[in-house]
C-alpha cells in the first residue's frame, strides 16, 4: 500500500475533530463563557486536547473573538525571554490558547496567568494534569471511539476488527494517537 | 487539509515509564531502596546534628591539664589511644574531667594519637565545655555543628526515592510521561533539574574523594621531599586484617622510634594515603622487609618533629588519585551540557495566528547533476565516539549501582540482581566498542562525488590496520526512507529500507585490503530528499567479518541527485 | 456557491522533472475576491508529519468575481513524485482566493520515467532480492566487479 493510501496517514488523522460524548460544542463555549474565558482542557497523552484546542479557536473566531495559539512541548520549553516577549505583543482583545501549559516552565506560567488577566480577554491551556486552571472539561477515551474513528477512516478494512481494536486501545492505556499510528503499520503491509 | 501549518517540535526524546505492573513493582523497589537508605541516613544525622547542637549550650570553662599520654591498649580496631586528665572550677566546686570528646575510642594509628598529646601537653591552660544540668560531665572538644550540613545529603536519596515512587504512580495513564534524566543529552524542560541533580551527586562524590585519595597524598607527598631523614629503630611490624560484609582486607602497621633535635618520638604512618585492602602476601613481604632492615630510615618533618613517614616520593599506591576522576569527569561534565544545552536550545515559539497556508520555502537537499570530483566518505560515527558515548553511560549506570551494592547486605543484593545485570551488559558493551576500536579502519572514495540516478561511478576502498582479520567482506549500497512524526512530547523516527545492493562480497585478502567497484544506480527509483520530517537517505555500509572480534561495521551517507538532463514527454 | 478551476493543457498531468507545466486558471465567485493565488508546490503524506515545499506563486490582485487567466511554471530537477511505505511526495498545483475559503487543488506527477516512482520496501521483498541486484552491477570505466 502507498502511504498516500494509508487510511491512517499523518494527514488524514490531523483531519479527524474532536468527538464529544455527553456535551457538545455549543455547551462548552457556553461554558467557557461562564468561566471568563480561563480554563485548562485536561487530559491524558492522545485523548485529543490538541484537536480539541483548535476546533474550540475555530469556533472562538467565527463568533468574532481573536485568538492567539501558542504550542509548546516539553523537548522544547518556553523560555522566559521569548515568554515576555509573547505577551508584550498581546492586545487585550486577544485570547490566549496555551497548548502544553505544563510543560512551561513555573515562572512562565505564573507570568502567563498574572499578564493574562489585565491584558488578555483571557487563557485557555491545555494540561496533562488538572489544577492550573479551573477544568472546562476532561478528555477522555474509550475503545468505542477508536472503533468510530477507524470506521470512519478505513471502513474497507475488516483485518480491524472490534476486537482487535479494543486489545490495541488496552494496551496503548487510551492513547488514541498511539493506537492509528500502530495501525499506520498494519495497513502497510497490506498489498 | 491544512497545509503549511507550522507546529513547534522538541527534537529530545521523553523516557516512558514502563506500561506493565510488574516493571512498575520493579522500579518501585528501587526507588524504595534510595528511600529506605536515604532515611535511615537522614535520621542519623538528624540524630547527631541534635545532639551537636546540644553541646553548644554548654559552658566555656577555663581548665587545666594535669596528664596527657598515649596509652596503648589491646584493642585491635583503636589500639591507641589518647588518655587526659584535667581540673575545672565549676559552680563553686572542683571537678576533675577526663573525656577529650563525646565518643571518642582512640586511634588506629600512634601518630594519631600522638597528635593530640601534642595539642594537650600535660601543665597547658585551656578550656572545657562544662553540662550545665551536670558539672561533673565536662569535654575539651564540643561536637562539630557542621554535622548539620552532612544531613543534607541522605535528602538527596530521600527526595529519589519518594519522588520516583510518585511519579511512577502518580496517574492511571503510564502513558503521561515526563522526561526524565536523558543522559548527556541534554534534558529539556522541567527534568533538567532532576538531571542537574543527578549529575551533581556524582560531582560532589567525586569531589569528596578526590580530597582524600588525591589531593591530600599528594600534596604531603611533594612537602616530604623536603623532610630529614632519619634513622629510627621498628619497634613492631605486622600485618592487620580487617573484616567487613565484603570479605577481609589488610594492611600494613610498623611502629617506629626516632630521635630528632634531643628528643625521642614514636610514630606509625607508612605512607601518605593509608587504609587497607585485599592481598595478603605483598603486605607480608612489605613487613618482612622492615622485620628484617639492619639501619631503617624514616623521614620527618623538621617544622613539627612528632611527623613522620616511612615512605615518601611517588609510588603505585598514590594512582589511587585517578579513582575519584571518572566521577568528577562524569558529574562536572554532565552539569555542564545540562546547563549549556539551554542556549544550545533553537528557539521554538510558534504562533498560529490565522489559517493560512505557510508558504515554506522549498526544503529539499541541493541538487547538481553528477558532480565531477572524488569524494572521501566519512563514516556517520565515529568509533571513538562510539567508545566516549559506551563509556559515560556503563560509568553513570555502573558506579550508582557499585553505591548500593557496597553498602547492601546480602539479601538486599538479591534485589540489586537485574541493575547489576544491566550494568555488566554495559561494561560488556564498552568492551565491545574498545576492542572495535582496534578494528581495521576503511576508507572509501566515490568518483564522482554527487551520482545521478541512473548514473555510475566508482567505488574504492582501503583499510587501514590489520586486515588479514576480516574474513569476509561485503559492501552494501541502501536506500531508507526516514518519517518523523510526534509521539506526545517526544519525537519518533521511523525508517523503512526501499533499496538494497550488494555491491561486493569477497573474501580475498587483497580485495578485502584495497578493492573497487563499479555501481550503477536504478533510475526508477527516488534520489536523496532532506525535508524537514521526511528524508530520503542513500548509503554505503561497509561490513567486515571478524572471528571472535567485534565485526567492522561503517556507514557512509552518499548524495544521489535526480537523473541528469533527461527531458522526455509523456502524457 | 463559488467555483475554482485550474485546467492544464491537453488535460496532461504527468511532467518531466525541468518540463514545463501549462495550462489555465478559471473562477467564478460569489463575490469579488481581493486576490487569487496559484502555487505550484509539493506536500508529503504519510506516517511522518507533513512537509511542504511551494516552488513558485503567481498573485492575481482585484481579480473580479468572473474570469480566467493562463499560466506556464517550469518544473524544477526533483523532487520526484515518489510513494513508498512511510512517505508520499506529491506535487499540486492550488489555486486560492482571499478572503474566504475557496481552494482547489490540481495534482500532478513529475517523474522521469512517465509515472509516480514506487519505492518498495526490501523488508517485503521476499525471494529474488539478491537477484535483483546483478543486473545493476556492470563493469564500467574498465572498472572489474569485484564480487562472487
Amino acid at each position: 500500500m502507498r502511504a498516500r493510501d494509508n487510511p491512517f496517514a499523518a494527514d488524514r488523522i490531523e483531519r479527524i475533530r474532536y468527538r464529544f460524548v455527553g456535551t457538545s460544542l455549543d455547551e462548552l463555549l457556553t461554558r467557557l463563557d461562564d468561566m471568563n474565558y480561563r480554563a485548562a482542557i485536561t487530559g491524558p497523552e492522545g485523548s485529543g486536547k490538541t484537536t480539541l484546542l483548535e476546533d474550540l479557536r475555530e469556533a472562538l473566531e467565527y463568533r468574532g473573538l481573536r485568538t492567539k495559539l501558542l504550542f509548546v512541548n516539553d523537548a522544547s520549553p518556553l523560555s522566559e525571554a521569548q515568554c515576555r516577549r509573547f505577551l508584550s505583543e498581546l492586545v487585550p482583545q486577544e485570547l490566549v490558547l496555551l497548548d502544553g501549559a505544563d510543560a512551561i516552565r513555573r515562572s512562565s506560567w505564573f507570568l502567563f496567568r498574572r499578564h493574562t488577566v489585565r491584558h488578555a480577554a483571557g487563557l485557555l491551556v491545555t494540561s496533562h494534569r488538572p489544577g492550573l486552571l479551573p477544568t472546562l472539561i476532561e478528555c477522555t477515551t474509550t475503545a468505542g471511539l477508536l472503533q468510530e474513528i477507524v470506521r470512519d477512516l478505513s471502513p474497507q478494512t475488516p483485518a480491524l476488527s472490534p476486537a482487535f481494536l479494543r486489545a490495541l486501545h488496552n494496551r496503548h492505556q487510551g492513547n488514541l494517537r498511539a493506537c492509528l499510528r500502530e495501525l499506520y503499520d498494519v495497513c502497510a503491509k497490506a498489498p | 487539509m491544512r497545509m503549511g501549518t507550522v507546529e513547534c517540535h522538541g527534537t529530545g526524546e521523553g523516557v516512558s515509564k514502563p506500561a506493565s505492573i510488574v516493571g512498575r513493582l520493579g522500579l518501585s523497589l528501587f526507588f524504595l531502596f534510595f528511600f529506605g537508605m536515604g532515611s535511615l541516613f537522614e535520621v542519623f544525622m538528624l540524630r547527631e546534628s541534635g545532639r551537636a547542637l546540644g553541646q553548644r549550650s554548654w559552658r566555656k570553662t577555663p581548665c587545666t591539664i594535669v596528664t596527657s599520654e598515649v596509652q596503648e591498649r589491646g584493642d585491635s580496631e583503636s589500639p591507641y589511644a589518647f588518655r587526659i586528665s584535667y581540673r575545672y572550677d565549676c559552680g563553686g566546686k572542683t571537678h576533675n574531667g577526663s573525656a577529650y570528646k563525646r565518643g571518642y575510642s582512640g586511634s588506629s594509628t600512634y601518630s594519631g594519637a600522638q597528635d593530640l598529646v601534642q595539642r594537650h601537653p600535660a601543665g597547658r591552660a585551656t578550656i572545657c565545655y562544662v553540662n550545665p544540668a551536670n558539672p561533673d560531665e565536662a569535654v575539651l572538644r564540643r561536637d562539630s555543628v557542621l554535622i548539620g550540613l552532612a544531613a543534607l545529603f541522605p535528602l538527596i536519596f530521600v527526595a529519589i526515592g519518594a519522588g520516583g515512587i510518585y511519579f511512577l504512580w502518580r496517574t492511571p495513564s503510564p502513558a503521561q510521561s515526563r522526561p526524565i534524566a536523558a543522559i548527556a543529552g541534554g534534558a529539556k524542560g522541567k527534568s533538567r533539574y532532576a538531571v542537574a541533580a543527578f549529575f551533581a551527586v556524582f560531582a560532589i562524590a567525586g569531589g569528596a574523594m578526590l580530597y582524600p585519595l588525591g589531593i591530600r597524598p599528594i600534596a604531603r607527598t611533594l612537602d616530604a621531599t623536603s623532610w630529614a631523614p632519619t634513622p629510627c629503630k621498628v619497634l613492631r611490624a605486622e600485618v592487620r586484617s580487617h573484616a567487613s560484609d565484603d570479605g577481609t582486607t589488610y594492611s600494613v602497621y610498623i611502629l617506629y622510634q626516632y630521635e630528632f633535635g634531643g628528643r625521642t618520638y614514636k610514630a606509625d604512618r607508612c605512607d601518605f594515603l593509608g587504609g587497607s585492602s585485599s592481598g595478603y602476601e605483598g603486605k607480608a613481604r612489605i613487613v618482612a622487609q622492615y622485620q628484617a632492615a639492619a639501619n631503617p630510615v624514616c623521614y620527618v618533618n623538621p617544622k613539627c618533629p612528632s611527623e613522620a613517614v616511612l615512605k615518601r616520593g611517588f609510588h603505585a599506591k598514590l594512582l589511587l588519585a585517578l579513582f575519584p576522576l571518572p566521577f568528577l569527569l562524569v558529574g562536572v561534565g554532565g552539569l555542564v551540557y545540562t546547563v549549556r544545552g539551554k542556549g544550545r536550545e533553537a528557539s521554538r515559539l510558534t504562533v498560529l495566528t490565522k489559517r493560512i497556508p505557510d508558504r515554506r520555502v522549498d526544503s529539499f537537499s541541493v541538487l547538481r547533476a553528477g558532480d565531477a570530483g572524488q569524494a572521501v566518505l566519512r563514516p556517520r560515527f565515529s568509533a571513538p565516539g562510539k567508545l566516549i558515548g559506551a563509556v559515560v553511560v556503563a560509568a553513570f549506570w555502573n558506579g550508582i549501582i557499585a553505591i548500593f551494592v557496597t553498602h547492601a547486605g546480602s539479601f538486599e543484593k538479591i534485589f540489586l540482581l537485574p541493575f547489576i545485570a544491566i550494568g555488566v551488559g554495559l561494561i560488556g558493551l564498552v568492551v565491545y566498542q574498545f576492542l572495535a576500536l582496534f578494528n581495521p579502519r576503511p576508507a572509501l572514495e566515490l568518483s564522482p562525488a554527487v551520482i545521478c540516478l541512473g548514473g555510475a561511478a566508482a567505488l574504492r576502498w582501503s583499510f587501514a590496520g590489520q586486515v588479514s582479520r576480516i574474513t569476509e567482506l561485503i559492501v552494501t549500497l541502501r536506500g531508507i526512507e526516514e518519517a518523523k512524526y510526534r509521539k506526545g512530547t517526544s519525537t519518533c523516527t521511523d525508517r523503512d529500507t526501499f533499496c538494497e545492493m550488494e555491491l561486493c562480497r569477497t573474501s580475498d585478502l587483497a580485495e578485502i585490503a584495497s578493492g573497487q567497484v563499479g555501481l550503477v544506480l536504478p533510475g526508477d527509483t527516488m534520489h536523496s530528499f532532506k525535508a524537514d520530517n521526511n528524508k530520503i537517505v542513500w548509503s554505503i555500509e561497509i561490513r567486515g567479518d571478524i572471528k571472535r572480534w567485534p565485526d567492522v561495521k561503517e556507514s557512509f551517507e552518499i548524495e544521489v541527485t535526480p537523473a541528469a538532463g533527461r527531458q522526455e514527454r509523456h502524457g | 456557491m463559488g467555483k475554482l478551476n485550474i485546467e492544464l493543457n491537453d488535460s496532461r498531468n504527468v511532467f518531466a522533472p525541468g518540463g514545463q507545466v501549462e495550462g489555465r486558471i478559471e473562477w467564478s465567485l460569489d463575490a469579488n475576491p481581493t486576490t487569487l493565488t496559484l502555487s505550484l508546490l509539493w506536500y508529503t503524506s504519510g506516517k511522518g508529519t507533513r512537509d511542504v515545499g511551494v516552488l513558485c506563486t503567481n498573485r492575481i490582485d482585484s481579480p473580479g468575481a468572473l474570469g480566467s487567466d493562463k499560466f506556464s511554471f517550469t518544473l524544477p530537477p526533483g523532487p520526484y513524485s515518489f510513494s513508498g511505505k512511510l512517505i508520499s511526495l506529491i506535487w499540486a498545483l492550488e489555486l486560492t482566493s482571499t478572503p474566504g475559503s475557496e481552494t482547489v487543488r490540481e495534482e500532478i506527477v513529475v517523474s522521469p520515467t512517465g509515472r509516480e516512482i514506487l519505492l518498495t520496501s526490501v523488508a517485503g521483498q521476499g525471494e529474488g532480492k539478491d537477484n535483483q541486484s546483478r543486473p545493476f552491477l556492470e563493469c564500467i570505466l574498465g572498472v572489474p566487479y569485484a564480487g562472487a
